[in-house]
């Protein structure tokens, strides 16, 4: 059975792999920094300050407990520390310093957010969050050197940059180093930092740890000596500046599907979307999305978007060409595949759907902020859609035309409101309205075209099942004028013609579980509906159920697998592969 | 009638909203931090790319494409931004 097959296959693999990329555990932080002293220690109070910090800049992906369950944790590459285990409660407080002031990738230094005193304060709060009890405030390994000299300060840089004699630090053994980034430490004291917020570190640091440190973080990280600096930004800076100003990026997806039902199973549709990025400079961007897709035995190449905005000011942005139009969220947004957690689209969202799709035309749109909520709009004037009159599709619209079909105009809008303060409810309502579709001389030329729709989507956590949840949802309705069609046989009929659609769908990944496996998975349900005239060649009501099982190799890369039972059709199984590049 | 009814509700949540909330943004929004921002943002959609997935140069880029593409206020874009770039410093 060729289904069963394919749903064990994808499990083994996905399963092996995930046993192949588990990563070992092992503090990156070189063995000097657990020498390092907090100057801190007992301080009870510092905890207090600890926990704010920790709550606007950790909490995201290491959780609100600190157990490395924060809302970003899916995403990253590796799972966030958990400050509750042993692993991290059992480090010294200069081991920690040094992890939180150096960085870790996708974790990033801390060195120049947050002063000396702030990092130690946030150390003693990581303290308080041991699930094995408080811990000591400093533990020195036993085996470390405890020769402890007072440095005020010290910089890393080039060493034209420094004013004072550096002592260099050599690499323990393949001398082939960069001499830009050789690791220099001086003795010269920083004049905005308190002394006493200054880490005590051993003046003598051993080039074994320098290469211990390059092991576990990356070749070049700085160690303990070399964190406190104002060189580094400026370092940065002139490479940024290195950059250009027109600034370019090519960014994208890859999708393939898998179809099976009763009678066929074959690999489908393969679809190719570079999107193009100009940032000419801060009021000007364009972007352009062309999409080549296979299917049908040919090859199909479009423009989905190019679009030129001008950034007038923090509320309003203004755009010209072909865009995707706000209406709705799925279309150009929640129906991306990497987004879409299922391999097919929801009935009446897809091929023959209805609501605007591309759109010719200018726009403004924008967003702020009021109070504790958020409003976002969009309005726009279009060439709109244009009415289709052949007899099997009469009385349906083409909502992706390049060129206008006549000089009327669609205006469109979308405004949403997110209610809470952190973004996790977003609802809006979008319009459109067209008074002319049809070719001008045509009998067709005067049916107007109404369109609306409210979508809603909704993310949260569900703590108890460490779960995130999603909820997503839309509902469209549009209303044509009345007209009269030719069948084939040059017969004429009318029908009304106001077809809707909806779709709600929700998903669940334990995202943050222990088991990398279990993680990387979510669940999926959806139901559609798609009302249309019974009077209409394409017309009748359907509907269709889909449950979905896909797994994150990535956070833009993913493998689904979807089951879907639709009206008046085989039940069928679709697998999707989509890369995020 | 149900989708002016549908049509009624938004309408006058959206006017409650505004009122409840006033113009001006809450002390709680300001103070966000960029890291806050970018979990609680970019997860509305998409599972959030993690500091260091990008160059910074292409972390600008990113930033005006997904204020165009999903209406983020130009504050959130250049908080997340700004975080985003940390770990390539």
């Amino acid at each position: 059975m060729p289904i069963k097959k394919l749903i064990l296959v994808f499990f083994v693999v996905l399963f092996s792999s995930t046993t192949i990329w588990s990563q070992t555990k092992k503090f990156p932080s070189p063995t000097s920094a657990d020498a390092i002293m907090n100057p801190l220690a007992g301080n009870d109070a510092s905890v207090i300050a600890g926990k704010k910090i920790y709550t606007q800049l950790c909490v995201t992906c290491h959780g609100d407990k600190g157990k490395g369950d924060g809302i970003a944790a899916p995403g990253l590459p590796k799972r966030p520390a958990d400050h509750t285990s042993a692993f991290v409660q059992d480090q010294t407080d200069g081991a920690l310093f040094w992890i939180i002031t150096a960085g870790n990738k996708p974790m990033p230094s801390y060195k120049t957010t947050l002063t000396a005193t702030q990092r130690w304060q946030v150390i003693n709060y990581i303290r308080t969050l041991s699930k094995v009890g408080k811990r000591p405030l400093h533990v020195a390994k036993a085996s470390e050197p405890k020769t402890i000299v007072k440095i005020p300060n010290v910089v890393v840089a080039k060493p034209a940059a420094l004013k004072a004699k550096p002592t260099i630090i050599p690499p323990a053994s393949k001398p082939a180093v960069d001499k830009n980034k050789t690791i220099v430490a001086i003795t010269e004291q920083k004049k905005s930092e308190p002394v006493d917020s200054v880490a005590m570190v051993p003046i003598e640091l051993k080039a074994q740890a320098v290469m211990d440190s390059a092991k576990t973080v990356t070749t070049l990280q700085p160690p303990i000596a070399s964190l406190e600096t104002d060189t580094i930004p400026a370092i940065a800076a002139a490479g940024s500046s290195a950059q250009g100003l027109n600034k370019f990026a090519v960014f994208g997806n890859a999708e393939m599907i898998y179809f099976a039902d009763k009678h066929n199973n074959n690999f489908g549709e393969v679809n190719f979307k570079p999107i193009f990025l100009w940032k000419i400079s801060e009021k000007l961007f364009v972007e352009a999305e062309p999409e080549f897709e296979t299917g049908g035995g040919s090859l199909n190449i479009g423009l989905e978007y190019a679009n030129m905005c001008y950034i007038v000011n923090p509320y309003l942005i203004l755009h010209a060409g072909r865009f995707l139009p706000k209406f709705g969220s799925y279309r150009g947004r929640m129906g991306e595949a990497f987004i879409n957690r299922f391999s097919s689209a929801p009935v009446g969202f897809g091929d023959g759907g209805i609501g605007t799709m591309n759109e010719v035309g200018v726009g403004a749109q924008g967003g702020f902020g009021t109070g504790s909520a958020k409003i976002n709009y969009e309005l726009y004037a279009a060439n709109g859609p244009q009415i289709l009159t052949n007899p099997d599709e009469a009385g349906q619209f083409d909502y992706e035309s390049y060129a206008a079909n006549s000089n009327a105009k669609a205006i469109g809008g979308r405004i949403g409101i997110l209610p809470f303060s952190n973004s996790s409810l977003e609802i809006a309502y979008s319009f459109q309205n067209k008074n002319k579709t049809g070719e001008p001389g045509t009998p067709y030329e005067n049916v107007s075209l109404i369109m609306q729709a409210v979508d809603l989507n909704y993310w949260g956590h569900l703590k108890v099942i460490k779960t995130d949840v999603r909820v997503m949802g839309e509902w469209k309705h549009q209303k044509a004028s009345d007209a009269f069609y030719y069948r084939a046989d040059s017969s004429t009929y009318t029908f009304k013609n106001s077809p809707t659609a909806y779709y709600i769908a929700a998903t669940l990944r334990p995202s943050h579980v222990a088991n990398e496996f279990i993680r990387n998975i979510e669940l999926g349900g959806r139901y559609s509906k798609f009302i249309r005239s019974a009077d209409a060649a394409w017309g009748g009501d359907t509907d269709q159920f889909a449950l979905s099982l896909d797994y994150w190799l990535k956070w833009n890369t993913v493998v689904k697998l979807t089951w879907q039972h639709e009206k008046n059709l085989d039940n069928a199984l679709y697998a999707q592969v989509v890369f995020g590049f | 009638m149900k989708k002016h009814i549908l049509i009624y509700l938004i309408l006058i949540l959206s006017i409650g909203v505004i009122g409840i909330n006033s113009c001006a943004v809450s002390n709680k929004v300001q103070e966000k931090t960029g890291t806050q921002l970018w979990g609680e943002n970019c997860g509305r959609c998409h599972n959030a790319p993690g500091p260091g997935e990008f160059s910074n140069a292409h972390w600008d880029i990113i930033g005006t494409h997904m204020r165009i593409r999903t209406n983020i206020t130009q504050t959130e874009e250049k908080k997340i931004i700004e975080y985003l770039k940390t770990a390539n410093n």
